[in-house]
């Protein structure tokens, strides 16, 4: 909106229709000056992305001294040295992926996540990506059911870390540990993925908001998962990028499905 | 004889790591933490180069398209390295012959290496 001193704001406006009112007979209009806040969040969101990659720097030379470490370790086979190594790499993806994440975010608010499509295996990328986790987990056991019989054209790095968002979420919140079934089909031209666990569940207020940004679910126990709430809120965005839908059922105690579909054909 | 790698850098704590990891593996390591030199074709010519985007004074993207368009280094491979994803595509229309997000696994970057420098 102009301003009187010829300059441009920001303002948010809300409208409230009272034409059918016959004592008031018009129309109330509410302006609210949002220049500065904008600013401010423009300022954050750039700050976020100049960190993120500030903090990827230093990652990288931990992550090469670890791994040297470890290599070090298993040479002279010193076993706890090496165990202990093992969890300390652990850590260190865990924080990458924490700061990828903020990266993402700060690409989905400037409108630059960029796909580089390719035609690919779903059903092959659901293996590789559950033998990962799997990896990571003792006490659940991963099961596949693979009937997609055609091929996807999508980011496959995107789509893979779609994938090992909702099976590692599945890992999280299942923390009695447990069965997770991950399963693909084709439904006309449509290849439909879906991951189910019986863990604690999505009770139904916060069913909806569990693709926002910073979500959380909680337990009434106030047990915490760790996390930023972003896996959720990027994997519906690459989903979304790719003109393709996500969503989950739920039952509060009895485990969540969740689920994503992509399109067979060139786009 | 050992195969002679050049790593443009500017974080010696990123430099340092690459250095190891790559004479563990059997190279011979040169290092630079600028690239004016090699804009001004002053430094001895490796068997590949593994160059960051982002150097300062100038852009490794610069860097890795004068290279590719000089007679004299065009055949040298060069394996672009940044802690942005999207650089990658940028780096192949500069026409890299590779490219590594960083952070990276140590097993990657000897492999990818070793796809050009047997």
């Amino acid at each position: 909106m102009r301003h009187k001193n010829g300059g441009y704001r920001n303002v948010e406006a809300v409208f409230v229709n009272l034409l059918d009112n016959p004592r008031i007979h018009g129309i109330i209009a509410n302006y609210r000056d949002v220049t500065e806040r904008r600013a401010l969040e423009k300022q954050k969101d750039e700050f976020l992305a100049i960190a993120s990659h500030e903090l990827k720097t230093p990652m990288t030379s931990i992550k090469g001294y670890s791994q040297l470490l470890l290599e070090t370790f298993e040479q002279s086979e010193n076993q706890e040295a090496v165990m202990l190594i093992e969890k300390l790499e652990g850590q260190v993806e865990r924080l990458t992926n924490l700061i990828k994440d903020l990266l993402d975010v700060t690409s989905i608010k400037e409108g630059q996540l960029k796909l580089r499509k390719v035609k690919f295996d779903i059903n092959q990328l659901v293996v590789n990506v559950a033998e990962q986790i799997q990896r990571t987990t003792n006490i659940h056991v991963l099961t596949t059911s693979l009937k997609a019989d055609r091929e996807v054209w999508a980011d496959k790095d995107r789509i893979e870390q779609v994938v090992a968002n909702l099976l590692s979420n599945a890992v999280k919140y299942s923390p009695n540990g447990g069965k997770i079934n991950i399963t693909t089909k084709t439904e006309g031209d449509i290849v439909k993925v879906s991951v189910k666990d019986f863990g604690i569940g999505i009770d139904k207020q916060m069913k909806d908001k569990v693709f926002d940004r910073f979500a959380r679910v909680t337990e009434p126990s106030t047990r915490t998962f760790p996390g930023l709430g972003l896996g959720l809120y990027i994997a519906r965005e690459i989903i979304e990028r790719h003109h393709g839908t996500i969503g989950v059922n739920s039952n509060k105690g009895k485990g969540s499905l969740f689920f994503f579909t992509l399109s067979g054909k060139k786009q | 004889m050992k195969k002679k790698i050049l790593i443009v850098e500017d974080d010696t704590g990123v430099l340092d790591v690459l250095r190891i990891i790559l004479e563990r593996a059997g190279f011979q390591v040169s290092v630079l933490t600028r690239g004016e030199s090699i804009l001004q074709d002053d430094f001895e010519h490796p068997d590949l180069i593994l160059l960051d985007k982002q150097l300062s004074g100038v852009d490794g993207l610069d860097i890795c398209r004068h290279l590719k368009t000089r007679a004299a280094t065009k055949h040298i491979p060069i394996i672009m390295t940044s802690a942005t994803p999207d650089v990658a595509r940028l780096a192949i229309e500069a026409q890299a012959d590779d490219f590594i997000e960083k952070p990276f696994n140590n097993t990657e970057v000897v492999g990818r290496i070793r796809h050009f420098v047997k």
